[in-house]
């Protein structure tokens, strides 16, 4: 496999307050990858920093081989990353349809098989794809956001939080869509708080805590690993 | 402690809660449960005083407050956790929380100016009880930052926390989950518990996290579209085939 996404030595932050303090972080072509850690470690943080969204002090980011640290998020989307923040990540207004059709702006020519193969995904967003976006459950939403993100048929999926506040049922259901992404060979960076069940799905995971890298490892190794069940996801299971 | 009684409520011509009734007995942690848009928060949002139910009754400590405003429901004793509001990101996580308690001396401009001593004395009563909300919370080295500039998940925390600064008889708890990390999600539990336990708060908690249910609710009570779909023990709700087509659905791991 070769790294799809390489990041090292990640440091930077908000304002005056360096939230990361040299992260590495690396993604395979094809691979699901999961961050967790205790709120304010940097999960979020150190996502945004990989894609330009804020600004980094100090680091490396290599996509596909390419030095792409500093550029700017609305250029690196045309290269094939795309980004589900996690909250406001819908156009609440506007019909299923026509936020996907946003999500692919920067495209031209024939969408019909994009849309296509993402109704086959979203079999639920295609019976509703008329509606607005507002007046969806919040697990629909969710699905909207990423299948909005898919409409530029990307290389790397990244997901912040995106099973943040569904039911149990919906949390599952996400799960599935985001592993039938990954067989259609999409490399996924996920942030999550349902860390067991996002491990379950993922090839390797991170551990983050107060900007560092804590553990890295297989997802079934830190499953397996007494202290981080403990400290990081909700004691031993 | 509070209980509604058939309360309903349509927004346009969606009945979002539709003739549900529930009761927290004192001393109870009841779970409410269910699916994305069961009319879970409507619910709470009812029972807090922050729309008023189209039909129905509700009672807190036995006095009928159907329509009453949230602040007066407040003074009796009830909180609700919420969103931070914007005008408090732009103060800090010490000044979000010690602003909380109802009735401080230093509001009023002449005990402000005439007893400053009292003033003081009640100001570290506040300070004292915030910081230990504060270290429950792992909040303490962030006590001066702005709370704005928090995580979301941190923001959660510093919902309970405000929750946590009142003599409140009954919380609501609204997903103060979403976004906590596990590990400390258990510690919170056993916060909450101790503050059930020993210092006599009910509380009402509406969560998607099934093992902070299990832990501590009973009994837990179940809502899809609108309206109560069953309640029992937690045991009782994981066995119900209803409630595992509705919500649980088939993953173990969640």
């Amino acid at each position: 496999m070769t790294a799809l996404l390489q990041a090292t030595g990640l440091l930077g932050g908000y304002g005056g307050m360096d939230i990361l303090q040299g992260v590495d972080l690396a993604v395979d072509a094809g691979e699901v990858v999961v961050i967790v850690g205790p709120n304010g470690a940097g999960k979020s943080t150190a996502m945004k920093a990989l894609i330009g969204l804020i600004p980094l002090k100090a680091g490396k980011v290599l996509y596909d081989g390419t030095d792409i640290t500093g550029e700017a998020p609305e250029r690196l989307v045309p290269r094939g990353i795309a980004y589900v923040p996690q909250e406001r990540n819908v156009f609440r207004t506007m019909s299923v349809e026509d936020n996907l059709a946003m999500g692919a702006y920067i495209r031209r020519g024939d969408l019909s098989a994009t849309f296509a193969k993402i109704y086959a995904l979203f079999p639920a967003l295609k019976d509703k794809r008329r509606q607005r976006v507002g007046e969806l459950s919040g697990g629909q939403r969710q699905m909207v956001a990423i299948a909005r993100a898919l409409m530029i048929e990307p290389k790397l999926l990244l997901l912040d939080e995106p099973t943040v506040g569904l039911s149990p049922k919906v949390i599952g259901e996400i799960f599935d869509c985001i592993l039938a992404i990954n067989r259609e060979g999409v490399g996924i960076l996920m942030v999550e708080q349902n860390a067991r069940a996002a491990l379950a799905i993922a090839h390797r995971g991170y551990v983050l805590a107060t900007g560092r890298n804590r553990f890295t490892d297989t997802a079934a190794a830190l499953l397996g690993n007494r202290e981080v069940a403990e400290a990081f996801l909700g004691g031993a299971g | 402690m509070i209980s509604a009684h058939h309360i309903s409520k349509s927004f346009g011509g969606i009945r979002a809660v539709a003739d549900c009734s529930l009761s927290v007995e004192r001393g109870q942690i009841l779970g409410l449960i269910g699916p994305n848009g069961a009319g879970k928060t409507t619910l709470f949002n009812m029972l807090a005083g922050f729309m008023a139910p189209d039909s129905g009754r509700i009672e807190l400590d036995g006095e009928d407050v159907t329509g009453r405003r949230p602040h007066e429901l407040f003074h009796r004793g009830l909180v609700r956790t919420f969103q931070i509001a914007h005008e408090l990101a732009r103060m800090t996580v010490l000044e979000n929380l010690m602003v909380v308690p109802p009735g401080q001396s230093g509001e009023h401009l002449l005990t402000a100016l005439f007893r400053p001593a009292r003033v003081k004395a009640e100001e570290r009563a506040f300070r004292e009880r915030a910081e230990e909300v504060l270290g429950r919370l792992k909040l303490g080295a962030l006590r001066f930052e702005l709370a704005g500039n928090l995580s979301g998940g941190q923001k959660k925390l510093l919902e309970l926390g405000r929750a946590m600064m009142t003599d409140a008889k009954v919380v609501l708890l609204d997903e103060i989950g979403a976004g906590v990390n596990r590990s400390l999600m258990a510690e919170l539990a056993g916060y909450i518990e101790s503050l059930n336990r020993d210092q006599g708060y009910s509380f009402c908690i509406i969560e998607h996290d099934m093992d902070l249910i299990a832990r501590l609710c009973d009994p837990v009570v179940v809502m899809a579209e609108g309206r109560v779909l069953t309640r029992g023990s937690m045991a009782e709700i994981r066995a119900n085939d209803a409630v595992i087509e509705a919500y649980l659905g088939g993953h173990k791991t969640l």
